[in-house]
C-alpha cells in the first residue's frame, strides 16, 4: 500500500488537548499547517521499505534559505482514501528532478471539510517524523556526492552551502561512508 | 532528608548573592569582574536545578505526608526557591546595568550616542566598535525588542525560511548582548510574547554562533524547556538545544522527558537527547 508523507512544522500538532474542545474536534492550529494551493497540496510518495527516504529529505532541506530540522508526518494511501481525498502525480519542485518526476503527488480538489478531515487523519495515524538538522545536512551532502541533487541546484544560503562542502570534506578525509 | 536540610547552602549563596546585587546596583563599586559573578551566577543555578529535583523528589517520593508541618516545610522550601531564582535575575540584571552605565560613562567622555536605524542595526552585526554609537539605555533595549516581538505576533514562520523577526533579533542580541538577553528573557518566561515568536527565537538563539552571550543562551534554552507551559516553545528550546548541540544541556532533557506528559513531545526530546549524548561520547573517546 503506497505511503505519503507530507512536511509540516510538528510543533503545530503537539498541544491537541484543550478544554475547550468538544467531542472530535482538534484545535484549528495543525489545519493552519496544512497549506493549500489551488485546493492542492504537494506530497511525495515513499517507496517499498522507505527507500527514498533519505533521497527526499535531502531534496526538502536543499530548497530552504537554512539548514534546518524536517519534520513529516506519513499517510496510507487508504487512510487518504477514506477520507475521500484523492491523489494525482505531478511534476514536483524540488533539487532533485528524478523525485520531482517520479514520486511527487498532489492532494487534489481540497474542501475545507476535506482540510479539517486530513488533519484528524494525521492525527489519529500519529506518525509524525522530525529528522534532526545534522542528519539533514548530512543527507544533502549524500545527495551532492551521489549526483542525486546538482550542487548549483541547491537553494540554501552560500554559508550554509559551505557547511555542507565542509561536511563533505570532513566525510571525504575520512574514507567517505555516505555513498 | 528532609526539605529544610537542602535549604541552608542556597540561602548562604542567596545572602552572597544579595550583597553583590545591592553593591552593583547602588554603583558603588564595580570591583567583581563579570567572569566570577556569572560562574556565581551559574553555580546557583545549579543548586537550584539540583533543589528542584530534590524537592520533587521528596514531594512524590514514599515520604510524602500532609501533616501540617510538613505542608509547611513544602510552602517554606517552595518560597526560598522561588526567591533565590529572584536574586538570580536580579543579579543579572544588576550586571547588565553595570554594562549599560560604562557605556554611557564612555559617552560622557566624548564619544555621541545616536539611536541606530534599525536596517543598520540588522545589517552591522560583527562592528563591535559601534557599540559606543548605538548605545541605548536599558529600557530602549527592552522597547526595541518587545517591538520586535510584537511585530513578529504577525509573520508566519516556516522551518528553514529565514525571517525578518530572527534576522533583526539576533543582530540587537550581538550588539546589546546580555542586556538584549534579559529582555527576551522577560518576554519569553514571563510568557509576553506570542508562542510561535518565542519559540522562533529559541531555535535561532540556540544557533547563534556568539561567545560572549552562549552561557546566557544555553540558561535560557534550558529554562524554557522546563518552565514554560507550551509545548509550542518548549519544542522551540529543544531544537535550539539540539543546535547548540552542547552535551552539558543532557539532565535537563532527561528532566523534560520525565516530566512531560504529552504523547509527541517526548519523542522529539529523546531525539535531542541521543545526538547530544553520541556528541558528548564523541568528545570524550
Amino acid at each position: 500500500m503506497p505511503q505519503f508523507l507530507r512536511v509540516l512544522q510538528q510543533q503545530r500538532w503537539m498541544d491537541l488537548q484543550h478544554d475547550w474542545l468538544g467531542e472530535d474536534e482538534i484545535p484549528a492550529d495543525p489545519v493552519g499547517d496544512l497549506r493549500t494551493t489551488d485546493n492542492k497540496m504537494s506530497v511525495w510518495m515513499l517507496a517499498e521499505e522507505s527507500l527514498n527516504l533519505p533521497r527526499i529529505v535531502s531534496a526538502l532541506g536543499a530548497n530552504r534559505d537554512k539548514l534546518d530540522k524536517l519534520d513529516l508526518a506519513l499517510l496510507d494511501s487508504d487512510e487518504l482514501s477514506a477520507i475521500g481525498i484523492q491523489t494525482r502525480q505531478s511534476e514536483g519542485d524540488s533539487a532533485d528532478e528524478m523525485l520531482n518526476r517520479s514520486f511527487h503527488y498532489d492532494l487534489v480538489e481540497i474542501s475545507a471539510d476535506k482540510l479539517v478531515n486530513l488533519a484528524k487523519a494525521i492525527i489519529r495515524a500519529n506518525r509524525f517524523e522530525r529528522v534532526q538538522r545534522e542528519d539533514v545536512k548530512r543527507y544533502i551532502a549524500c545527495a551532492v556526492k551521489n549526483g542525486w541533487v546538482q550542487e548549483d541546484a541547491l537553494r540554501l544560503k552560500s554559508d550554509e552551502i559551505k557547511k555542507v562542502r565542509q561536511f563533505l570534506d570532513t566525510d571525504n578525509a575520512q574514507g567517505g561512508t555516505h555513498d | 532528608m528532609t526539605v529544610a536540610s537542602m535549604i541552608p547552602e542556597s540561602i548562604e549563596s542567596l545572602t552572597v548573592l544579595e550583597e553583590d546585587s545591592t553593591a552593583v546596583n547602588r554603583q558603588e563599586t564595580y570591583n567583581i569582574t563579570a567572569s566570577p559573578a556569572l560562574d556565581r551566577i551559574a553555580s546557583l543555578e545549579n543548586s537550584l536545578w539540583a533543589q528542584e529535583k530534590l524537592f520533587e523528589d521528596w514531594r512524590v517520593g514514599p515520604t510524602r505526608s500532609t501533616t501540617s508541618a510538613r505542608r509547611e516545610e513544602s510552602e517554606t522550601a517552595i518560597n526560598r526557591m522561588q526567591d533565590i531564582s529572584e536574586a538570580i535575575k536580579s543579579m543579572w540584571e544588576a550586571l547588565f546595568r553595570r554594562a549599560t552605565s560604562e557605556i554611557f560613562e564612555d559617552d560622557m567622555q566624548g564619544s555621541s550616542i545616536t539611536r541606530p536605524p534599525a536596517a543598520s542595526m540588522a545589517g552591522d552585526e560583527s562592528d563591535t566598535s559601534s557599540i559606543r554609537l548605538l548605545g541605548m539605555s536599558v529600557e530602549a533595549v527592552e522597547r526595541e525588542i518587545a517591538a520586535l516581538f510584537r511585530r513578529a505576533a504577525s509573520e508566519e514562520f516556516e522551518d528553514g525560511m529565514e525571517s525578518d523577526f530572527i534576522t533583526r533579533l539576533l543582530a540587537v542580541v550581538r550588539i546589546y548582548e546580555a542586556t538584549g538577553m534579559l529582555s527576551i528573557q522577560d518576554l519569553i518566561l514571563g510568557g509576553k510574547a506570542t508562542d510561535e515568536a518565542s519559540a522562533e527565537a529559541l531555535r535561532w538563539l540556540g544557533d547563534m554562533e556568539h561567545e560572549p552571550t552562549y552561557q546566557y543562551r544555553r540558561w535560557l534554552l534550558e529554562k524554557a524547556l522546563i518552565s514554560c507551559s507550551s509545548l509550542i516553545v518548549r519544542d522551540g528550546a529543544n531544537v535550539g538545544l539540539a543546535f547548540m548541540n552542547d552535551p552539558h544541556s543532557v539532565p535537563v532533557l532527561k528532566r523534560a522527558i520525565e516530566e512531560t506528559q504529552s504523547n509527541v513531545f517526548p519523542k522529539v526530546l529523546s531525539q535531542t537527547l541521543l545526538q547530544l549524548e553520541n556528541t558528548a561520547g564523541c568528545h570524550s573517546s
